[in-house]
């Protein structure tokens, strides 16, 4: 019996057909933890800055973590990592749904796809086997189609499938990877990875056994933890509305991206809000694997204009296809929700970049010849499902903008390129950064570029000042609209996104919730693996692997300048109709100090400084930086 | 307890197909999470978010015993169970296909047939659904 992990690894190499089984040894679980920390560390040691993400060269690492098909609640995700084709940093994306438990009960921690196969294929892992059938026939074919397509062909419905739509296969920047149809590991192009390496899709089917090493303990583990999700004052709305209760949550607070971020408030938010579609769409609440918290939601659709069904969406999706575009049909949004779906793109992209367009559109920098002669006024939910269709299959502007808006920006030229939302060219989520400045400051500096999912930094709505001064030193941590304290704050948060991503539990309750500190994380681990993990072992694991991203980012050339926000964000007050956050910008660069300064980066570079990577027992990432010219200081020569 | 003194109840209307039931089930009787161990399962159909579990009924005309053809099945005494005597299965099948209720399943690499045995009268399938999708029935 294996005990939380299968300890191999497989390597899939596609130029050569092969296959080879690693085993993966107890240093690098404890060091690492699991997927996105397994996941990091590969990539830095195997895809450096020489390599183009979309050459065969790149590699797709898919991984997951110890708790990953255990009863932890929520133990249902996993990685997918490379280098993004549309950032040229780094890649990573991680998603729930089914497959990655399954992965692991067919034998493997981590599954490394290299090379580029001469025709198309898709993988199958059964119990430890790995094969590369043809895919031929499924290529064109939408998620949906593929998934029914290979239920059929493989009789078994108890198959995971994670699979890339036509808008990878046409070379959309943004294509994500699905799981369980609707699933998305969409962010930075993964799925654009897949098929540049022509796999159409990785079918998983496992029934390897999985255990504990002290059952029981384990066991009064879990149940601790699900007393305090269920007491938990999140667990009602989170099962009733998951991320999708934040429209209105963010409408109110007048930080909700509104027509591309020119307000914080949208006057039809309440038709477009969670409440809305739990009220009249919804026909169950819906679950990952061994989750406690259904947090997702089956509706159907029947209405004069539209009949369909599916599971979904998340705030991003709902809110990037109704307040920032100005939709305010409930309905038409969900159709561009489904539409990104099957075609396999990325929601929060997709959508900017149609709202990116509006607004140079109304500001008159581009003209209706340009873009195919659409009307791209707000609301115009014709033009937007079309130009969706267009990005999908790199027709006409949906061309110019399948590259993602800051390459869009390039080729559009004329000043465009300040209305792109992004950092680091991945276009940040549907909040207004100016309402909610630890957010802010996390999306700055986020490894992956513009994200909220790496620090999650949700203590700053809970107001509770004297637990901001016992946790953060400062009062103003637990107030969104105040900047100090705000680098305390996401640095502690972004190591716990790095313990969810890693054990691969969900963010709700790891970062969001706040369960599962980094002691009982430690004694969890012990009592399923049988390892020694301590407290200060998994925190310094988190702080390593966040480490090692920041250095893989380094090594590709980001820097302190890097590290920054649209100037919207940085110079114009959010509006007087954004109620209780009008008025309000980012005060970028006292928190950047801040932050740098808890993290033990160098200010003015923003690269770590080598006494802290040497504390990570980062020896060899000092060297390599140092090889290639990359200037590691000490923080003595530095900070006086 | 008498014979067939408790029954499971299944709603999937509100089942939301996280399968805790099967990885509970697996655990305690196999003390691996594996799901291919599980007595109970859930069948998935995403395209139509449906989520039905299925698990032995305790049904009266009990086919799957009459046509074991190793008299593998009998009846527990305790609760109406219907136990395995896995020394006995062959894997050959027969009382998965003559089940009206799919509620038995052959382990995809073991070959013996996986039965609910009610967990001796306190299922905890029951006890850890989420949402109470699974409930018990006395007779």
């Amino acid at each position: 019996m294996d005990f939380g992990y299968k300890k191999k690894r497989v390597r899939i190499d596609l130029n050569n057909n092969k296959v080879k089984i690693e085993e993966i040894s107890d240093d690098f679980l404890l060091d690492y933890i699991g997927g996105r920390g397994f996941n990091m560390r590969v990539l830095y040691d195997e895809v450096g800055p020489e390599v183009d993400p979309l050459s065969p060269e790149n590699k797709l690492i898919v991984g997951v973590g110890p708790l990953n098909g255990t009863l932890f609640p929520g133990s249902a995700r996993v990685n997918f990592s490379a280098k993004s084709p549309q950032t040229g940093i780094l890649g990573d994306s991680n998603t729930g749904g089914f497959f990655g438990p399954e992965l692991k009960f067919a034998g493997f921690d981590q599954v490394i796809i290299e090379g580029k196969s001469t025709r198309p294929v898709y993988i199958l892992i059964n119990d430890g086997n790995v094969e590369l059938r043809p895919a031929d026939h499924l290529i064109g074919r939408d998620i949906f189609e593929t998934n029914r397509l290979l239920l059929k062909e493989l009789k078994d419905p108890r198959i995971q499938i994670a699979a890339i739509g036509p808008a990878a296969e046409n070379g959309v920047r943004f294509s994500g990877i699905f799981c369980n149809l609707v699933r998305a590991a969409a962010r930075t192009g993964m799925g654009t990875v897949l098929a540049s390496k022509n796999v159409k899709a990785i079918v998983v089917r496992g029934s390897l056994d999985l255990g504990a090493r002290n059952p029981k303990k384990f066991l009064n583990l879990i149940d601790k933890v699900n007393e305090q999700i269920y007491a938990h004052e999140e667990y009602i709305p989170r099962k009733r509305m998951g991320t999708t209760r934040l429209v209105t949550l963010l409408n109110e607070l007048g930080c909700l991206a509104t027509k591309h971020y020119q307000t914080g408030r949208f006057e039809f938010a309440d038709m477009v809000s969670g409440e809305y579609l739990e009220k009249n769409y919804k026909k169950k609440s819906k679950a990952c694997f061994s989750c406690i918290i259904p947090c997702s939601r089956f509706f159907e659709i029947n209405s004069a204009k539209y009949r369909f069904k599916s599971e979904g969406p998340e705030f991003e999706g709902l809110a990037g296809f109704s307040s920032n575009l100005g939709i305010s049909n409930i309905e038409d949004s969900l159709k561009c929700v489904d539409m990104c779906n099957r075609f396999g793109l990325d929601v929060i992209t997709t959508s900017e970049c149609i709202a990116f367009s509006m607004e140079l559109y109304e500001r008159g920098i581009i003209n209706r010849k340009e873009v195919d002669n659409l009307e791209l006024t707000w609301g115009n939910v014709e033009a937007i499902q079309n130009l969706i269709r267009k990005i999908a299959y790199r027709e006409g502007f949906g061309d110019v903008l399948a590259d993602g808006t800051l390459m869009a920006a390039r080729k559009i030229g004329r000043g465009s390129e300040k209305y792109v939302m992004h950092v680091k060219g991945l276009e940040i989520f549907k909040a207004d950064p100016r309402g909610i400045k630890g957010y802010a400051l996390g999306n700055a500096v986020a490894t992956r570029g513009g994200d909220h999912l790496r620090s999650e930094p949700s203590f700053e709505f809970t107001e509770n000042s004297e637990e901001a001064i016992r946790r953060f030193g400062v009062p103003e941590a637990a107030f969104r609209l105040e900047y100090k304290g705000k680098g305390k704050v996401v640095k502690f948060y972004e190591e716990r996104c790095v313990l969810a991503d890693s054990l691969n539990a969900c963010k709700n309750t790891i970062t969001n919730m706040e369960i599962l500190s980094y002691s009982e994380a430690a004694e969890l681990l012990n009592h399923l693996t049988g390892l020694q993990f301590t407290e200060s072992s998994i925190q310094k694991a988190c702080e390593r692997v966040y480490n090692i991203e920041r250095s893989y980012i380094v090594r590709e050339g980001i820097r302190r300048k890097d590290d920054t926000l649209p100037q919207r964000f940085l110079k114009e007050p959010l509006p007087e109709d954004s109620g209780p956050s009008a008025g309000s910008v980012v005060e970028l660069d006292p928190m950047l100090d801040e932050y740098y300064r808890e993290r033990n980066w160098d200010p003015k570079t923003g690269i770590p400084f080598e006494e802290k990577l040497a504390e990570l027992g980062l020896h060899d990432i000092i060297d390599d930086l140092k090889k290639r010219g990359i200037e590691i200081k000490k923080s003595e020569e530095v900070v006086k | 307890m008498t014979k067939n003194s408790l029954k499971i109840v299944i709603d999937s209307n509100i089942c939301t197909g996280c399968r805790v039931c099967e990885l509970i089930c697996a655990f305690v009787h196999t003390g691996s999470f594996s799901v291919e161990n599980s007595r109970i399962h859930v069948e998935k159909d995403e395209f139509n978010g449906k989520d039905i579990p299925f698990l032995c009924l305790q049904c009266n005309e009990k086919y799957c015993i009459s046509s074991c053809p190793t008299n593998a099945l009998t009846v527990s005494d305790e609760t109406g169970a219907v136990l395995v005597d896995e020394n006995l299965c062959i894997g050959c099948g027969v009382c998965m296909k003559v089940c009206p209720y799919n509620g038995i399943k052959i382990h995809k690499r073991n070959k013996k047939a996986l039965i609910c045995d009610l967990c001796d009268g306190e299922p905890e399938c029951v006890k850890r659904c989420p949402v109470g999708a699974l409930s018990i029935q006395r007779i």
